[in-house]
């Protein structure tokens, strides 16, 4: 007689891995792959991802329930709760390291924080929050950062033309190089493109570092050991590291390298795409930018709504749409029911952010929530992850995209000339399809 | 016009009693004809058992009829809104003029003392194998969710002679006699009458008290939960309850008690919290009013399915039972059921969520049903403490160390997991003579009275008219037994009651031919007893709204009949005490006995 939580049937797993764990792992790999996004936009996929996770909420109720994921069966936890009992039990007894994830990001990273566990973790964590300053109102280097943000932007706005996500990911990478590495990696895309030779490799899961891995290491060494004091490199003597092989400094800057250059910049165009649509939220963020110099860290951290605008965002569109964890040991929740070690743990960000039952604001664009409302200390809302263990650069992700949205929307006037159009009125869709974009910047 | 029902169910019951009268008992039969057997003999029982004792009722339809059980049991029933409430008049099973109490001499004849010392007086404890002390201290639980005569009546005494070589404390023995109903007229010439002190309603009442006043000095004030001090229940402030936990009923309180309490508050908690997930704009009053019919029912079903087929161990009683809960058709057959139900066939469908019905008289727990659970044997007064994770000795104890005002200090000092894993591991009495516990026939009570346990059991039935044992099974149309050589099984016992009783069969007394009888096979406790307990047992369901018409999910939420459905008794010890999670591996029925840890080896 074992206290359990209850077990969705066997065809409903089957929907499940094909609704929602199949295209997670088609679509959300290492780099997007551009023509399978495409394709599951259209079929709408994240619609069906959507609703398979809702209709067995609404079956088995507000507490977690299993679900078979492929083969094996997977705890999915949707109530805020229950979510919050795992991110602030993360990494022990929820580590971060699920075996796919293990598998594909040793590829490119294998000494990654969010593959750590126990001392090892903590002893990487506390390295990651020194240099990133977790937790503080304003990065060290921030007004450094916010210049190259907006000479970035600059960059975008002087190509006259209607820009592309892969206008903005390119400016992005360099951006990255600069604020992570320094000067001298400004120009050196032979970086970026390695680490994008690594990450497609990781998504044959090979659960080893690829090929190149150790001269990709090596590439990234030579700059730490030539650190640039107005990049993050330049913080990384003084941060707290037990020695090179646990820290491995350069290993760590794979994470920011990949975060900042792929994942950010997807938020941003959102961002920009959504704005570009909803005319009184862009009235309101230009108000609040009026009169302020982007150059100024203060300014830029300032820019509450916008923040908001790029938070909500995130919610509306998470770039981890479905993310887990894995016991490392046996875990009773509060009503005493077992979960096994060794058991996945699943958070579905894209049903959570957007669940109806929950959020009165599921499906529009809600950047007020994150001013005002109680969207920042509710645990629906992952896209950033929470916990002892969420990302650390978050701050420092939603800080850039200040600097750089703020500077094209006070130098421009966004209009989306091809792609989808995210409008107020009514319901916005779940996909926001990056590939198919394309926003004028028109000069104010 | 008869209904289809009717015509179905007294078919049976005509042709069972023809069976019965060949001389054929139900539990010999195999087992469905045994469970149809069953099924009739209830009938019977309910045409015939079931007896007024009230004269207060009005009949008229309620208006706004509450979707909760109220605190002190008034409009449970659509009609009849004082019925079963607590303040009112406990029933009978037998006609009102064999209800008459008896009077001296007859009261006090044999000696009830002397009845109590050479039949009760356990030489040897004699254990029940089958079962464990949680199942002791469980039935206690429930009777005082049932039943109290409250407090007696230190006005009115009996007293009883001792015999010469006795050397009780005083002599004579005194034994204040119940107190009487104060709304009966004295003139009207009926036998005399009792009043429950908790609610009749199988509410739960032991743990949330039998009148608002009393509840809400209980609660935590939020989120419906129940008060809760660091895992423990508050205390009583009295000086003369140190030590008891403040509860719904908390009179002869002893750990087995204090356990059983403190776990279903904590279930109740857990349940508060299962029902915020759902609803989190109620406030605190509907989700306690919620929690509480929930944890009620989940009591009610844990007896019925778990609790009853552990002490009545037989293939006929397992199916009777879920019968009594689930319905005898497996969940597969919705078809069937609905057929089934329609005609309102319970072996068929089961009570729960079937229609609401009284049987003849008003739902009322009743004297008969009080006796016939008297089941003191079943406390064991030695009790060696263990530790739950290796299984080595503590501390060897004796009853009167875990009872009364040491009920807390004995808590404190084993804790929780490990008073648990005792009454998890270790025997119950069983359910015979000379197996009264000697602490209960020595017993001081908190307020000082000296009572032997033994001598009260026999008294009360005789004060308020309870049938003798020969006259007893006539009234239930059992046989008379005619001869002393087949009271018990054991020779040198019958001669020892034929001694006591002075070759006199039908003075012997109803709790001595009840703990004498040899119990059909796998039964904890004897066939007459068990005709008064399958009588009541489903009335207790089918005559509580809340367990027929109102058994549904607007009443109780979805989830919360979820709740119910999934849990069992091992799943609410393992949700608020972990720890004991190997301890019940692989356990069957929480009420048998667990697995115990060896010490020095592995659980
Ligand atoms: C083939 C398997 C997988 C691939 C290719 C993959 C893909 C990705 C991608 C693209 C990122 C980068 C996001 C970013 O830029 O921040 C990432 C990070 C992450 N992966 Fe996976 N994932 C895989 C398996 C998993 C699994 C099974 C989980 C959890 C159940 C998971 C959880 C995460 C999380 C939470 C992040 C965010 C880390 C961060 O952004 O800092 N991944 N993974
Ligand atoms: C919009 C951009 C970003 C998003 C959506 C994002 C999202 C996430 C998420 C969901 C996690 C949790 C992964 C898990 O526990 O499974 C995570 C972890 C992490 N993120 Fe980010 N992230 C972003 C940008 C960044 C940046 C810019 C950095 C560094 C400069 C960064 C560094 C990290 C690190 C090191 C972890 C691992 C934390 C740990 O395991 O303790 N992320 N991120
Ligand atoms: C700690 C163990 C117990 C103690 C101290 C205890 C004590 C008592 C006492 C003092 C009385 C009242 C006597 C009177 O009428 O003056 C009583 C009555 C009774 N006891 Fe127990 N008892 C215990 C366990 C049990 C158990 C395990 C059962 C099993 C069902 C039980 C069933 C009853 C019943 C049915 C009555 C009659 C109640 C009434 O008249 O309303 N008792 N007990």
């Amino acid at each position: 007689m074992v206290l359990d939580f209850k077990h969705a049937s066997i065809p409903e797993g089957v929907r499940f891995t094909a609704q929602v764990g199949v295209p997670n792992v088609v679509q959300g790999l290492f780099r997007k792959r551009e023509k399978v996004v495409a394709v599951a936009g259209l079929v709408q996929a994240d619609q069906l991802a959507y609703g398979c996770t809702a209709s067995l909420v609404k079956k088995y109720g507000p507490e977690p329930f299993w679900v078979r994921l492929v083969t094996e069966e997977a705890l999915l936890v949707h109530h805020p709760d229950d979510i919050r009992r795992v991110l602030e039990g993360s990494p022990t007894p929820f580590a971060s390291d699920p075996d796919a994830k293990r598998k594909g990001m040793s590829a490119f990273q294998p000494t990654a924080l969010t593959l750590s566990r126990g001392d090892l973790w903590a002893d990487r964590r506390s390295f990651a929050e020194a240099v990133l300053d977790t937790g503080r109102p304003i990065h060290r280097l921030g007004q450094r950062f916010a210049a190259v943000a907006v000479e970035e932007a600059d960059a975008v706005l002087g190509l006259g033309r209607p820009v592309t996500w892969a206008d903005v990911h390119e400016a992005f990478q360099r951006l990255t190089r600069r604020v992570v590495i320094g000067a001298d990696a400004a120009d050196d895309t032979a970086l970026s493109d390695e680490l994008g030779a690594l990450m497609d490799a990781g998504n044959k899961m090979p659960g080893k570092p690829a090929a190149g891995y150790e001269d990709f290491h090596a590439h990234l060494q030579k700059y730490v050991d030539t650190p640039d004091p107005e990049a993050l490199t330049g913080l990384v003597a003084a941060a707290p590291h037990t020695d090179d092989e646990e820290t491995d400094a350069a290993g760590q800057l794979i994470h920011w390298l990949f975060a900042m250059g792929d994942t950010l910049p997807a938020n941003l165009v959102r961002t920009l795409a959504v704005l570009a649509g909803h005319p009184l939220q862009l009235a309101e963020v230009r108000a609040e930018l009026t009169g302020k110099r982007l150059t100024a860290a203060k300014s830029v951290a300032g820019a509450a709504y916008l923040a908001g605008c790029i938070l909500d965002t995130m919610r509306l569109w998470p770039t981890t749409a479905l993310f887990g964890r894995v016991t490392t040991e046996d875990v009773r929740f509060p009503q005493g029911e077992l979960v096994p070690a060794g058991s996945q743990v699943l958070i579905h960000n894209l049903f959570n952010h957007r669940n109806r039952e929950r959020i009165p604001y599921a499906d529009r664009f809600a950047p007020e929530e994150w001013v005002t409302g109680g969207a920042s200390d509710d645990w629906s809302f992952n896209f950033f992850s929470n916990g002892p263990q969420g990302c650390p650069g978050a701050g420092l992700s939603v800080f850039l995209g200040q600097a750089f949205l703020g500077r094209l929307l006070t130098q421009a006037d966004p209009v989306v000339t091809s792609g989808p159009h995210p409008r107020p009125g009514k319901p916005l869709a779940y996909t926001l399809d990056l590939n198919a974009l394309e926003i004028d910047l028109q000069p104010r | 016009m008869p209904s289809i029902r009717g015509i179905i169910t007294g078919t049976n019951a005509a042709v069972w009693r023809t069976v019965n009268k060949a001389g054929v008992p139900w539990h010999k039969l195999p087992g469905p004809a045994g469970a149809l057997n069953l099924a009739a003999l209830r009938e019977d029982l309910r045409h015939d058992n079931l007896h007024e004792t009230r004269d207060d009722i009005v009949e008229e339809e309620i208006a706004d009829l509450p979707p909760y059980r109220t605190y002190d049991g008034t409009r449970q029933d659509p009609y009849d809104a004082q019925m079963g409430s607590a303040g009112t008049r406990f029933g009978r099973n037998f006609a009102l003029d064999q209800t008459k109490a008896e009077d001296p001499p007859r009261l006090l004849s044999p000696s009830p003392r002397e009845v109590s010392r050479r039949l009760f007086w356990r030489d040897e404890f004699q254990p029940a194998t089958g079962l464990n002390v949680l199942a002791a201290a469980w039935i206690q639980f429930q009777n005082h969710g049932w039943f109290g005569h409250g407090t007696n009546d230190p006005e009115r005494r009996i007293d009883i002679e001792l015999a010469a070589d006795d050397n009780w404390s005083e002599d004579p023995m005194v034994v204040e006699r119940t107190t009487a109903d104060r709304t009966q007229d004295p003139e009207d010439g009926r036998p005399a009458t009792y009043l429950n002190k908790v609610t009749h309603w199988w509410d739960g009442s032991s743990i949330y008290g039998s009148s608002q006043d009393q509840n809400r000095v209980m609660r935590a004030g939020e989120d419906g939960k129940m008060l809760l001090i660091d895992g423990k229940l508050p205390l009583e402030e009295d000086p003369v309850l140190a030590g008891i936990d403040r509860t719904g009923f908390n009179d002869n309180y002893w750990v087995g008690l204090s356990l059983l309490h403190t776990l279903f508050v904590k279930e109740h908690n857990a349940i508060c919290d299962m029902l915020r997930k759902s609803y989190p704009s109620w406030d605190d009053e509907r989700l306690f009013l919620t929690a509480r019919l929930v944890n009620a029912a989940l009591m009610a079903k844990i007896h019925t399915v778990e609790w009853t087929p552990g002490i009545l161990n037989t293939p006929v009683l397992q199916t009777g039972m879920h019968a009594n809960w689930y319905g005898a058709l497996p969940q597969w057959a919705k078809a069937t059921r609905l057929i089934t139900k329609t005609l309102d066939l319970e072996a068929g469908a089961g009570i729960i969520g079937s229609e609401l019905k009284h049987h003849g008289a008003s739902f009322a727990i009743t004297e008969e049903f009080i006796s016939v659970y008297r089941l003191h044997p079943l406390i064991p007064d030695d009790y060696a403490i263990h530790d739950h994770r290796t299984g080595a000795l503590i501390e060897e104890v004796e009853f009167n160390s875990l009872m009364g005002n040491d009920t807390r200090a004995a808590v404190d000092k084993y804790g929780w997991s490990d008073l648990m894993y005792h009454f998890g591991t270790e025997h119950p009495g069983k359910i015979t003579l000379h197996n009264h516990p000697r602490a209960l026939m020595d017993h001081t009570r908190v307020t000082g009275q000296h009572v032997d346990l033994g001598t009260i059991d026999v008294l009360r039935d005789r004060e308020r008219g309870v049938r003798r044992y020969n006259d007893f099974r006539e009234q239930l149309r059992m046989p008379r037994v005619t001869s002393f050589d087949k009271l018990t099984p054991d020779p040198a016992w019958n001669a020892e009651i034929r001694d006591v009783y002075n070759g006199q069969i039908d003075d012997v007394d109803l709790q001595v031919g009840l703990l004498g009888e040899k119990p059909p096979t796998g039964f904890g406790f004897s066939d007459t007893a068990f005709r008064i307990f399958i009588l009541m047992a489903s009335r207790r369901l089918k005559s509580d709204r809340f367990f027929t018409r109102d058994y549904t999910p607007e009443i109780y939420t979805a989830q919360g009949l979820d709740w119910i459905d999934r849990h069992t008794m091992a799943d609410v010890v393992v949700r608020h005490f972990p720890e004991l999670a190997p301890a019940l591996e692989g356990s069957a029925n929480a009420f048998a006995p667990w697995r115990k840890s060896t010490p020095g080896g592995a659980a």
